[in-house]
């Protein structure tokens, strides 16, 4: 099969076997572009080495050709100055926040409280793996379709004002993490390219990008409160 | 001895952060943080060498002592072999 899709503003030329990553693209297919800045193709081969990793047992074909198409889009994305951050991402009024933490530590229940506290107000862009990306010397968070369990996501972009980490504690309590904990921390959420130039990309990026958008540890427990203080913390900081 | 390959070494701020890819990133997923000393060998690290090379380079560069060279040598080459980056 193959298509076009558009992803972080670039446009991909898909070749592939399985109908699922089309399903999963759908909000994402232009059809006849003007130009294509990369072409992926996902082998029988890819599929089959994407399975050999970790915890990918007793998943469709379809899935796994999913995941290998998106670590080869990753591993091209560096070169366009866009990087793949596991993590939840939002906006509220316009302007976007993303949250880090290892799975299970509650990125997508933050998420939730977002939603319930500031209401319309807040936009899910991805809720598992959006993309980042440099325009113009900004920093914008991409939607993607590889989006969680709960399939939130849409199809926008919205500029980059800060990142929290998150971690569950006792009571809520936020600061700003140095420069160096900023990029360990990063890095720990950020695809890395197997290509050692396309990793030297993404580590100029992240260092880029933590120059212009502050990065907060927070602490938190699962109540508004917690949204409430990251969101105030992170709105002000940039605007200082 | 010598890295494994795909050892990426950037400066930030008034230090250095260390991040794999490639064989050496199928070793190791983490960073490593270090000083200009460090760093430095590293980077000679990236080419085959040996301890006496290593400690001979950085008596060319810095203002130290044989002991002291030695010691930042032995160090960095316990730390890349804990972390399993040397080839």
């Amino acid at each position: 099969m193959n298509a076009f899709f558009k992803l972080a503003d670039l446009v991909v030329a898909a070749t592939f076997q399985y109908e699922y990553l089309l399903k999963q693209c759908k909000d994402y297919v232009v059809r006849r572009p003007l130009s294509v800045d990369m072409e992926i193709s996902v082998s029988s081969e890819d599929i089959a080495k994407e399975r050999a990793k970790d915890n990918n047992g007793g998943f469709s074909n379809g899935y796994i050709e999913s995941l290998a198409f998106y670590r080869k889009f990753a591993e091209q994305a560096a070169a366009f100055d866009c990087i793949l951050f596991h993590g939840s991402a939002l906006s509220v009024d316009g302007e976007g926040y993303l949250f880090g933490a290892p799975s299970g530590t509650g990125k997508s229940t933050h998420s939730a409280l977002y939603r319930r506290q500031f209401g319309d107000r807040v936009e899910m862009v991805n809720d598992d793996k959006p993309l980042l990306r440099r325009m113009n010397g900004g920093f914008y968070v991409y939607g993607t379709p590889w989006d969680g369990k709960h399939h939130l996501s849409q199809n926008i972009s919205v500029p980059l004002r800060g990142i929290c980490f998150l971690q569950q504690g006792p009571i809520n309590e936020i600061r700003k993490l140095t420069f160096f904990e900023a990029i360990g921390a990063s890095l720990g959420q950020i695809y890395r390219p197997e290509d050692k130039e396309a990793l030297s990309k993404v580590l100029h990026f992240t260092q880029g990008m933590l120059q212009s958008v502050p990065v907060f540890e927070l602490k938190c427990t699962i109540s508004n409160e917690a949204a409430e203080l990251s969101y105030r913390t992170m709105k002000g900081a940039y605007n200082v | 001895m010598k890295l494994k390959d795909g050892v990426i070494i950037s400066q930030v701020e008034n230090e250095y952060v260390a991040v794999f890819a490639g064989e050496a990133g199928k070793a190791c997923s983490g960073m490593m943080r270090m000083n200009k000393v460090s760093a430095f060998i590293m980077e000679r690290l990236q080419q085959e060498t040996d301890e006496a090379q290593l400690v001979a380079a950085l008596l060319e560069r810095y203002e130290v002592s044989e002991e002291d060279a030695r010691k930042s040598v032995l160090f960095v080459i316990d730390q890349v072999n804990k972390a399993g980056i040397m080839a």
